[in-house]
């Protein structure tokens, strides 16, 4: 299954909240977690775009793992 | 669990080995490939132990193909994720409650490339009875150094074909009680906001009877991160932790089965023996849950002060496998 690309709106929309999942991945998750504590306290859109850029790294950078391929299953259409 | 001669012949064989052992063994060896930590407790095959005259070893199986191991300081380590290889396994060792500690322990989701790639390891200590007397340190065995201040790295790179993946067993919730939160980063706080009201915390844990061996859990995207309660002084009204606390995060104060052991059987990762590399366990379950002499199933490692998947944890267990 093919990995969005960084510029696809589906990261930023993971990093602020507004899609969530029980994701499987312990890197997906903690990342998740810091990302979206560190976009309450900065909103900026460039903050949002750099950790949507980040989301899309570690899923790209994982991909071979099964928790990672089961978590992508659960947003990419 | 090895003496320390079986240990220098390991690495006269030149086999590549993570190591946790008393300060006083681990200097007696030989350079080598090699790094390890300090600590006296451990969970060996026969249960939780405390000994300063053997060493755990884990040897790195053949799937590592190359490894270096760098050291990092307080303004270095921001770089220890950027430093993994492609695919790879880092590995890091980081003495207790020094500045390094401290910095990785506040700042890593903040460092580029957080979470990236898999990195484990521990939080080196001491025979508790030592605290605050001797460091804990961080062997280089590579160049026969050891810090008790900073970190040791060995950073791997493994065959194509096969890829590392950390992972932990927390047996802690959040529980049903107060949402607990703080104004500013930190490792102590002397104010929380507690259900929307902001009072003095050490206060409201007294008046609440609060069983401070129960962390503060925290959800990140659903996995549930403790924070261990180190002390209160009631004279400062400071509350202080093993991990820090984050500005904006939700706390609430942890709950699990009282059965330390048949609960972490229950979890243990689905795993077969062979791809499990390494795994460690926190003094503090090693303590509150009474696992001196007491199993937990067939995982076996240092009991360390924090362990570290990706970031800093507390009363965790810390896994990583090989597949």
């Amino acid at each position: 299954m093919a990995i969005p690309s960084a510029s696809d709106p589906v990261w930023q929309k993971l990093v602020c909240g507004q899609l969530e999942y029980q994701f499987e991945s312990l890197a997906v998750k903690v990342f998740l977690g810091s990302a979206k504590l560190q976009i309450s306290r900065d909103g900026a859109p460039a903050n949002q775009r750099r950790l949507a850029i980040e989301l899309q790294g570690i899923f790209a950078k994982n991909e071979t793992l099964k928790s990672v391929q089961n978590d992508l299953a659960k947003f990419r259409k | 669990m090895y003496d320390s001669a079986a240990v220098k012949e390991l690495i006269s064989a030149g086999r590549r080995l993570l190591l946790a052992g008393d300060e006083h063994i681990l200097a007696t060896l030989p350079t080598g490939n090699w790094i390890g930590g300090t600590i006296p407790y451990f969970m060996t095959e026969k249960g939780g132990a405390f000994t300063k005259e053997r060493i755990y070893v884990t040897e790195l199986p053949s799937d590592v193909t190359h490894f270096v191991v760098k050291e990092y300081d307080e303004s270095t380590i921001s770089k220890v994720y950027t430093d993994m290889p492609e695919n790879g396994l880092s590995f890091i060792l980081v003495p207790a409650l020094t500045k390094t500690h401290l910095a990785f322990a506040l700042n890593a989701p903040a460092f580029p490339g957080f979470a990236s790639r898999p990195l484990v390891g521990w939080v080196t200590g001491i025979d508790l009875a030592d605290f605050g007397k001797v460091p804990p340190r961080a062997f280089n065995g590579t160049t026969g150094k050891n810090l008790a201040e900073g970190a040791v790295v060995m950073h791997m790179t493994l065959a194509s074909n096969r890829s590392a993946e950390v992972d932990i067993v927390n047996l802690f919730t959040q529980g049903k009680g107060d949402s607990i939160r703080f104004s500013e980063d930190g490792f102590s706080a002397k104010q929380a906001i507690v259900n929307g009201v902001t009072q003095p915390f050490a206060q409201y844990l007294k008046e609440k009877n609060i069983d401070t061996r129960l962390p503060l859990v925290a959800s990140f995207a659903g996995a549930m991160i403790n924070t261990s309660f180190q002390g209160v002084d009631e004279a400062t009204g400071t509350v202080s932790f093993y991990a820090p606390v984050f500005a904006g995060m939700e706390y609430k104060l942890g709950e699990a089965e009282r059965d330390y052991v048949t609960s972490f059987a229950k979890q243990l990762p689905q795993t077969q023996d062979k791809d499990l590399v390494f795994s460690c366990n926190c003094i503090l379950n090693y303590l509150y849950a009474g696992l001196e002499g007491k199993r937990t199933g067939e995982i076996t490692g240092p009991v360390t002060f924090g362990e570290i998947a990706y970031q800093l944890l507390n009363q965790t267990m810390v896994y990583v496998k090989i597949t």
